[in-house]
């Protein structure tokens, strides 16, 4: 009898969950969900503070108990650093890039960025989505781009009045046009998520001159992003027998998984 | 005086989930305070690539050590918490907890009530639910989910990680119910 009972309202919250989920899309919820997060904020922020500076303690004091092997391995490559003089001076040219990259936003006076605060994450290990402190009421909407130090982050997926959801670029759902800057002409593609924030750029034409070191920005096509927005560095090019495209593994600017702050490009070309 | 009686000599009423009113309120600041820390905690607290559910191992630890009637209420309710901190669509964990919370507390009158055992079982089959019911709201929702690496690698991750914390707040919940527990009284007019 007991069981029967739990098993009709197993299926009543079952339906009533589904519901939710439908009114969630709706945009009914929203005033209800903006409440709780506005009430949760400081709480999550704290939450969030405490346990990113003890993660970055815990993190620096594996770190200092390596120093000692990690200082026999450097004094064994300094040999191989003295002969890479030659690659630092390419990565000398891309460090100037990077700073150039770095400085996009003060470069670029007509974007306009709000400043936001990650309160919270997604806990279903599932997703990768980011909530923020920052929604409607300081203009941010849908498709916007968020970015940290001129690198991009994702995109704004769902906003409440105080809140916005952002997609990262490394999430599965993501796909960012983007081009490789080569030393003539570009490269177009498109760059999807993978796990461990990690990116694939495919769709690369294969008579494209493409190569590891390359930086990766976003193309402007289709009109979801500024132009030129830093996305990461080409590591890997993969060509198969079997298909006239070729896809690279690019890594990142941005590690989304350390993220405190973010820019949200609220107006400006594309934004 | 016979209606006055007759309840006094009967057990005090039980809330449903909860046996006592004091019990409840415990829960309750249990499960918020672990959905803001679950959806707040830095990534750097990963444990093989995944955060504890801790929501989950929650409720199902409670399962065990407190034999509850009406758990699903609160998996539902928790659910809704954590969907809204958390990024989450809404009514994805809701299904999910639900669910979830409906297998852990299946043990009834079962070998294992309220005992380690019975906790962790239930926390395993917890997650083994929360997981799929998760990836299917998601996929309905619109989401790309990673089916591969989310049973291959997330939810075996999951599972592992949940027996761990489970073994780390089974004694204190069990401490903190039997603390809060309340014998049922009777009065003879």
């Amino acid at each position: 009898m007991r069981a029967r009972a739990s098993l009709y309202w197993l299926v009543l919250l079952s339906a009533l969950s589904l519901g939710f989920s439908v009114l969630h899309n709706n945009g009914a919820l929203s005033p209800v969900e903006d409440i709780i997060l506005r009430a949760s904020n400081p709480a999550q922020r704290m939450i969030g503070g405490v346990s990113s500076s003890l993660a970055t303690t815990l993190e620096d004091l594996r770190r200092f108990s390596e120093l000692r092997s990690d200082n026999e391995r450097l004094n064994a490559t300094v040999a191989e650093l003295l002969a890479e003089i030659a690659r630092l001076r390419v990565t000398a040219r891309e460090n100037v890039a990077l700073r150039e990259a770095a400085k996009y936003v003060r470069q670029n006076p007509q974007l306009a960025l709000v400043s936001a605060r990650v309160v919270g994450r997604d806990s279903s290990n599932l997703l990768d989505t980011i909530l923020i402190d920052q929604g409607e009421s300081s203009g941010i909407q849908d498709g916007m781009a968020a970015v940290w130090r001129g690198g991009l982050v994702g995109r704004v997926v769902e906003t409440t009045s105080n809140t916005a959801k952002i997609l990262p670029i490394t999430s599965v759902s993501s796909v960012v046009n983007v081009s490789i800057q080569g030393a003539d002409t570009d490269a177009d593609g498109l760059a999807t998520g993978r796990s461990h924030n990690h990116l694939v750029m495919g769709q690369i034409l294969e008579d494209q001159n493409i190569e590891p070191g390359q930086l990766v920005v976003t193309s402007g096509l289709g009109g979801g992003f500024p132009k030129g927005i830093l996305v990461g560095q080409v590591v890997n090019i993969r060509t198969t027998s079997t298909s006239v495209l070729k896809e690279a593994d690019v890594r990142p600017f941005v590690d989304t998984n350390r993220l405190d702050t973010v820019q949200i490009i609220v107006a400006g070309e594309g934004g | 005086m016979f209606a006055r009686g007759r309840r006094s000599l009967m057990a005090t009423r039980r809330i449903p989930g909860i046996r006592t009113s004091s019990q409840r309120y415990v829960v309750a600041f249990l499960i918020l305070l672990a959905a803001l820390f679950q959806s707040s905690i830095s990534p750097g607290f990963q444990v093989f690539g995944v955060i504890p559910d801790l929501v989950l191992v929650l409720l199902a630890t409670w399962a065990a050590v407190a034999r509850p009637n009406g758990l699903i209420f609160w998996g539902f309710g928790s659910g809704f918490l954590l969907d809204v901190l958390s990024g989450v669509p809404t009514g994805a964990n809701m299904l999910a907890l639900s669910l979830a919370t409906f297998v852990a507390s299946m043990g009834g009158a079962g070998l294992f009530r309220s005992n380690l055992v019975w906790a962790l079982l239930a926390s395993v089959l917890g997650t083994l639910v929360y997981y799929p019911t998760m990836m299917l709201m998601l996929a309905v929702q619109g989401y790309s989910v990673d089916w591969f690496k989310a049973i291959i690698a997330t939810t075996p991750a999951a599972v592992l990680v949940n027996l761990m914390t489970c073994v780390l707040i089974y004694h204190p919940v069990t401490l903190l119910e039997r603390l809060t527990r309340t014998r049922s009284r009777y009065t003879i007019s």
